[in-house]
């Protein structure tokens, strides 16, 4: 398990990471998302021992990560900018990584470059941005750690090889319990492999759930009131509303039934609930704290 | 797996990533060594003895090998720069950062890879050439007990050094996060207190008039040596002593572990998110800003005070200097020009600190220049005053490996300084005394013109000053023994005026004497010839005298030689030159005159040093009646115009007033004798430092045997026959 109790980070006056509190267990995939400069690399990066904390901690499995090689060796961190070494071969990053990660599977790692039909005695620096992706994915999965941090991973990846990917890490966590944590602001990578959500806005986590049980607790309601029926009088922890005309459409926090309750009771002219993608979750929730669409645009 | 497994493995990994790192040293030491080895063998072929030949192979082959080759510093210089900046070069990248540090290692470990690695790839590359020079160097000649020794101490040394400029450049990497700022941190490192040293001691010397430059500097020699770069040069530039060599390198290894581990723990408390910043550290931002400000703004004011010697410039200079050098500084520090003017009060604090230190010295606020000891506290001093003694030559005559004889000289300073105890101190006081008055002077009328014409006195302007003292102002070196051991230097300008009683106490005084001149010193079982010349024609050798004979001569020189006194120095020039020989000074001189038959075939290569016959002479002035009578005894006669046998002379006058030169010859025997009974001996004069010449001159042709000389002296001032002058003027 992961934990980050009251973890914060700053750069000269900037708060990046501002008193986080968040648990990511294992066996499960944990998406970070946020909204651009909302400090989700920065967590990364203090997950992965690189930067340390300024307040709280953050333990991997009851462990500091900063400077503890034995936590160190629990997971394996995929930037958003891998480094490799300068005209270095995928062969050649194996050998080091063998060095530091005991557990590397060099034989997997041969044969998933195979199949991602990538040449081992190449250098790296002539692969494209995905492929080198994928090395870094390869390398990540066959050095057979138990947490896999991987920032902005699936960005320039191509379906194909995103559902790869994906497979593999489904499988990874089937069978010996691997736990990814996935940072990204492409929340359709994320919406359909994530177990649980993180939602950074500013340095600070203005959720952490299951996906699914965010996802049950928030709605959207269209819906036409008869005269002299306003939305606020429908008890609803309304988060938006929106009207065409005659036609509400509400953003609404609650269980289902809950809203269900309320709009019978409300007896509309016409109501239907809508499930929220993640990416309307994410919008409505961060449109909560001020960061709307409207306005950056207008 | 276990640490050291870890460790290797890791070091082997990151010595294939850095294969390039190898290239400035392999290419470097292989010209320098096999190739060089293999060019100097060359050499040899071109000396008709090959026995010379090989001898002087052996001698250049041990400078190649050796720890003083210029050659090798310099690349050592450049690769500790490059090694040191590339080690650690992931520190200034993101990415890299994010690689390393996420990594399951120790950054203990991670900086021991790097730090060890970083040497070895000089080291390896170093010693194979070194070893393949070796083999060449004894293949073609070089003797293999000499050689080997001598590269493994060669090696050990410069090994020295390079790890202890090399560790310093991984401490200015573990400062900064920048490649071009960490090159910038290695040059604050290395070169800011030798820079503030310079500027320091440009203060004292422009400032502090008796400041005796280069003497009694240890604490500004400290300061240059606390540079790796300096110290290792100074080291090299002073190997050939072999002084304190032991020492210095178990400083230098003590240091670079120091250092080391202060790297280690930078490293370690060095947060990754500084990786691209000019500076890692808050705290190290002023503690490199404050001192680079005050140490420029004082040079600026150095400069501008050089110029224009107005102390309102200086202090211009002083507040330019540190405005430009705090805004490149936070330029650098921040990227970002419109930061240039961040903190403002420590840069306001830097102009008020060396706006504070110009007027300290300016006006000399501790007293410097007025400083004596008391005489209690005054042992005795050490006195060079290069008017009385300037013609005297300090050194040895060595021979070579190759046979070859030279004379090395040594600092007229030092020898003096080293050897002499003049313990009548009442009488130095009164001369420092006399300097300081001197001084002061100086320079009250210094701050009187500043404000009107610009300053103008003293070093530079010795005319001037002569045409208002026109006895001249010499200049005089002191060297203090304190009773507590320490030695204080210091110069004065004094003129003579008032002062002739004390310089001629000084200057008869056994211990100044036998502190000057070296031959006060010699014994007479010492010497094996003895030379008298009247110029370097007219020479005679006495080399077969008896014992009691060169002995009767050496004392006699020496006993008249102490009792010259200040007005006859003053005055006169000395009738002919006397040179003591010792047995080994003797054979040199033979080798010389020998060589000079065969026209130093043997040393094709060499120039011929003709001081060996030149050096040691010391005058003979016409007073000195028992030597003149025992040289006169040995056939030797004295009188240099008397043996001459001159019948004409032609006597030059340059009238300033009209720029026009009037010649008349004089052939009248009374004549002739009244103008060489003042003439000097040609040459001779300039034993004689005070004299003064008028500006009438005699040419004179001698027949000096081997050929015949053509002569010009001028006539010593106010000395000019009355007779001639009349003529002179009469045709004009």
């Amino acid at each position: 398990m992961i934990e980050a109790v009251n973890l914060t980070k700053r750069f000269d006056d900037i708060v990046a990471v501002d008193h986080i509190h968040a648990t990511i267990r294992e066996g499960s995939v944990f998406g970070l998302i946020g909204t651009n400069g909302a400090g989700k690399s920065t967590f990364l990066r203090m997950a992965a021992g690189v930067l340390r904390p300024d307040e709280g901690t953050v333990t991997i499995d009851g462990m500091q990560v900063f400077e503890n090689e034995e936590a160190k060796r629990r997971f394996f961190y995929i930037s958003d900018d891998q480094y490799f070494f300068a005209n270095a071969t995928p062969l050649d990053m194996m050998q080091y990584y063998r060095i530091v990660y005991p557990g590397f599977d060099e034989e997997r790692f041969h044969k998933l470059l195979a199949n991602f039909g990538l040449d081992e005695k190449r250098r790296i620096n002539t692969f494209s941005k995905g492929m080198k992706k994928q090395v870094s994915v390869v390398c990540g999965v066959c050095a057979m750690t138990e947490y896999l941090f991987c920032d902005e991973t699936f960005d320039g990846l191509d379906p194909v090889m995103r559902q790869a990917v994906k497979s593999i890490f489904a499988n990874d966590m089937e069978e010996r319990n691997l736990t990814p944590i996935i940072a990204s602001h492409n929340l359709r990578e994320l919406e359909d492999i994530c177990d649980h959500v993180g939602l950074l806005h500013r340095g600070g986590i203005l959720l952490s759930r299951e996906l699914d049980e965010m996802k049950m607790n928030i709605h959207k309601v269209q819906c036409v009131l008869r005269e002299g029926c306003m939305p606020e009088s429908l008890g609803l922890d309304i988060m938006k509303t929106e009207r065409r005309g005659k036609l509400v459409t509400l953003t609404v926090r609650g269980s289902l039934n809950e809203v269900e309750l309320r709009m019978q009771s409300a007896d509309p002219v016409f109501y239907e609930t809508i499930p929220l993608s993640l990416e309307e979750i994410f919008i409505s929730e961060t449109e909560v704290v001020g960061y709307d669409i409207k306005k950056i645009i207008f | 797996m276990t640490s050291r497994r870890l460790y290797f493995k890791l070091m082997r990994e990151d010595l294939k990533s850095r294969l390039w790192a190898f290239a400035q040293p392999c290419l470097g030491f292989f010209f320098l060594f096999p190739v060089g080895a293999a060019f100097l063998a060359g050499e040899i072929r071109e000396y008709a003895n090959y026995q010379t030949g090989l001898l002087r192979y052996q001698k250049e082959l041990a400078m190649l090998l050796g720890f003083d080759n210029g050659v090798t510093v310099f690349l050592m210089i450049v690769a500790a720069l490059i090694c040191g900046l590339s080690s650690f070069s992931f520190l200034n990248s993101r990415s890299k950062v994010d690689f390393y540090h996420s990594l399951p290692v120790r950054r203990e470990i991670f900086f021991l890879v790097n730090y060890i690695d970083g040497i070895l790839i000089l080291m390896i590359p170093y010693a194979v050439c070194l070893a393949l020079g070796v083999i060449l160097g004894i293949a073609n000649g070089g003797v293999a007990g000499t050689v080997i020794p001598l590269a493994v101490r060669s090696f050990g040394l410069e090994m020295t050094y390079f790890v202890l400029m090399y560790t310093v450049v991984v401490v200015a990497a573990m400062l900064t996060g920048h490649l071009v700022v960490g090159f910038l941190g290695c040059l604050v490192l290395a070169f800011l207190v030798p820079i503030a040293v310079g500027v320091l001691q440009g203060y004292f010397d422009t400032f502090f008039y008796s400041y005796l430059s280069g003497w009694g500097d240890e604490f500004f020699e400290m300061g240059i040596r606390i540079s790796p770069v300096t110290e290792y040069i100074m080291r090299v530039a002073s190997y050939g002593s072999g002084e304190g060599m032991t020492m210095a390198v178990c400083v230098a290894w003590g240091v670079s572990v120091i250092l080391a581990v202060c790297a280690c723990l930078l490293y370690r408390i060095r947060p990754s998110e500084a990786a691209g910043k000019a500076m890692v550290f808050g705290v190290s931002r002023p503690l490199v800003r404050i001192p680079v400000v005050i140490v420029s703004g004082l040079g600026l004011g150095l400069l501008f005070w050089s110029i224009r010697e107005s102390t309102g410039w200086a202090v211009f200079g002083v507040i330019c200097g540190s405005v430009i050098a705090h805004c490149v500084m936070e330029m650098i520090y921040h990227f970002d020009l419109k930061k240039l003017f961040s903190c403002k009060g420590q840069l306001a604090g830097c102009i008020l600190a060396g706006v504070a230190v110009l007027l300290v010295f300016r006006y000399d606020a501790f007293g410097y220049d007025t400083w004596t000891p008391k005489e209690e506290e005054l042992a005795s001093a050490a006195v060079y005053f290069g008017s009385m003694s300037d013609w005297t030559d300090y050194g040895e005559i060595v021979m070579e490996e190759d046979g070859y004889y030279n004379w090395i000289s040594a600092d007229n300073f030092s020898w003096v300084f080293d050897r002499m105890a003049y313990t009548d101190t009442e009488n130095i006081l009164g001369i420092a005394e006399a300097g300081i008055a001197k001084l002061q002077e100086q320079k009250e009328r210094t701050v009187l013109r500043e404000d009107e014409a610009g300053y103008t006195w003293g070093y530079e302007n010795a005319g001037e000053i002569d045409a208002e003292y026109p006895d001249g102002n010499y200049y005089i070196y002191v060297c203090f023994h304190l009773t507590n051991g320490r030695k204080v230097y210091r110069q004065y300008i004094i003129s003579l005026n008032g002062l002739e009683e004390r310089l001629d106490r000084m200057i008869t005084d056994r211990q100044y004497r036998e502190g000057v001149y070296p031959l006060m010193n010699l014994h007479a079982e010492e010497v094996a010839g003895i030379h008298f010349r009247t110029t370097r024609n007219d020479e005679t050798k006495l080399l077969g005298l008896k014992e009691e004979e060169k002995k009767a001569l050496l004392e006699a020189y020496q006993r008249e030689f102490s009792t010259l006194t200040f007005e006859e120095m003053y005055t006169k020039a000395p009738i002919g030159l006397i040179r003591f020989t010792t047995g080994e000074e003797e054979e040199a001189v033979q080798w010389y005159e020998r060589q000079e038959e065969l026209k130093f075939r043997d040393y094709s290569n060499r120039y011929p040093n003709y001081r060996l016959t030149d050096m040691q002479y010391y005058p003979v002035y016409e007073s000195f009646a028992e030597t003149i009578r025992l040289l006169e005894a040995q056939q030797i006669n004295t009188d240099f115009y008397e043996k001459a046998d001159i019948s004409g002379i032609t006597v030059n006058w340059y009238d300033n007033s009209t720029q026009v030169n009037h010649s008349e010859r004089i052939t009248d025997d009374r004549e002739v004798e009244q103008i060489l009974a003042v003439l000097a001996v040609p040459g001779l004069q300039y034993y004689n430092q005070f004299y003064r010449y008028s500006d009438v001159s005699a040419d004179i042709s001698i027949d000096e045997g081997k050929s015949v000389s053509n002569y010009t002296i001028s006539f010593p001032r106010g000395q000019v026959p009355e007779s001639i002058l009349e003529r002179l003027r009469e045709n004009r």
